[in-house]
């Protein structure tokens, strides 16, 4: 699994233990992150950057910044190995 | 579209119970005070059904819990002790009513509705707990500014209500009854003491962070709370007055306190969110235009 797709399993992994199976179903509704959460696989498309910032603000909208602090502990270590023009803005 | 109608149904249907238990209440407030409130049936009846508010939102509590996860998410699990507080409260309700209207004696204390009403205290406090999770209370611990509040505001409702209600108790530990009673007496002040703490340190320490289409719901649970608090606290205070009767102000005060909590729970049956293809789609609209 690419990097960019095991940031948004951990993002989503996280959202669940918070709002369950809500977090899945908002996952699901960001273009260009296909999600079969049964087999706990995600797979990012197009620019991947740009789909991880989606997810966090699809998060955002429910719970505003606390969501963006849950996402970036969330996905942390996965960022830091990362160079800094490829971490997702929202996640900096 | 449909989430939206079932959603202003059942408000309908809690405002409706609410509004002919407020008739009700009235109409013995006003009409029949000069009766003897423990023989008169309309007090008998009011005080044993009122509290068939808790239930319904305890089943709404119940039916959101398990839209957001159950026992599986800190959300869900703050919705299913919610709910579980309000069916205790209406356990306590019918406990005492049966002492009162079936046994025809008076209540003793502690009974079995104390199982009831203080079971709701300790479900309560754990569910704002999980609330506190949900909102990330753990981000603000990790100032001074917030580690500071989350010290003294509950030591100093602790302090209050001790003062308030514990100040010149006279301790007896004579007998089991006697421990469970002094138990229950200093459980029940500083119990709610403690969940009305938490969830003001909720309101508190999220308040910068917390936003978005959750803000309101969340806000609407700590208020439901603050106005079980407000009952509890009159109750305690003129239990300690021995001015507790049936259909009196204190049960009109716990009846406002469980529609509150049906309705701010009842506000997580629906989520109305755009997808974000569709937001990007608008954004770019707006932008072309």
């Amino acid at each position: 699994m690419d990097i960019y797709a095991q940031i948004a399993t951990k993002i989503i992994e996280q959202q669940e233990t918070i709002i369950g199976p809500v977090a899945v179903e908002q996952a699901k509704a960001v273009s260009g992150l296909k999600v079969n959460w049964d087999k706990h696989e995600v797979t990012v498309s197009g620019n991947e950057q740009t789909v991880i910032d989606k997810l966090v603000d699809q998060y955002k909208e429910l719970f505003g910044k606390i969501s963006v602090e849950v996402c970036k502990e969330a996905a942390s270590k996965l960022i830091s190995q990362l160079p800094a023009d490829q971490q997702p803005s929202s996640l900096k | 579209m449909k989430q939206k109608a079932t959603n202003g149904r059942f408000k309908l249907f809690i405002l409706i119970t609410f509004l002919g238990f407020t008739v009700w209440w009235l109409y013995i407030a006003l009409f029949l005070r000069n009766t003897d409130h423990y023989s008169n049936v309309h007090n008998q009846v009011f005080a044993a059904a009122y509290g068939v508010m808790s239930l319904l939102g305890g089943i709404i509590g119940l039916i959101a819990s398990k839209k957001w996860g159950g026992r599986k998410s800190a959300l869900g699990k703050a919705l299913l002790f919610f709910a579980l507080g309000l069916f205790a409260q209406e356990f306590g309700q019918l406990a005492y009513s049966f002492y009162l209207y079936a046994l025809k004696v008076e209540i003793p204390y502690p009974s079995i509705g104390e199982v009831g009403y203080f079971g709701s205290v300790l479900l309560y406090i754990y569910a704002v707990i999980q609330l506190a999770k949900v909102v990330g209370v753990k981000f603000s611990l990790k100032d001074r500014r917030g580690k500071f509040i989350a010290a003294v505001l509950p030591l100093l409702l602790l302090t209050g209500s001790y003062l308030f209600f514990l100040r010149d108790y006279q301790f007896d530990f004579s007998s089991v009854k006697s421990t469970l009673t002094v138990i229950l007496d200093f459980g029940y002040p500083l119990g709610q003491a403690l969940y009305v703490a938490v969830a003001l340190l909720t309101y508190i320490l999220s308040r910068k962070l917390l936003g978005g289409l959750m803000k309101n719901k969340i806000l609407f649970v700590l208020f439901a709370l603050l106005v079980q608090y407000i009952a509890d606290f009159a109750f305690l205070d003129a239990a300690k007055a021995q001015k507790v009767f049936p259909a009196g102000a204190n049960d009109f005060l716990y009846l406002v306190s469980y529609t509150v909590m049906a309705l701010a729970l009842g506000s997580f049956l629906t989520l109305n969110l755009t997808p974000s293809n569709e937001k990007t789609e608008t954004a770019s609209t707006e932008g072309a235009q």
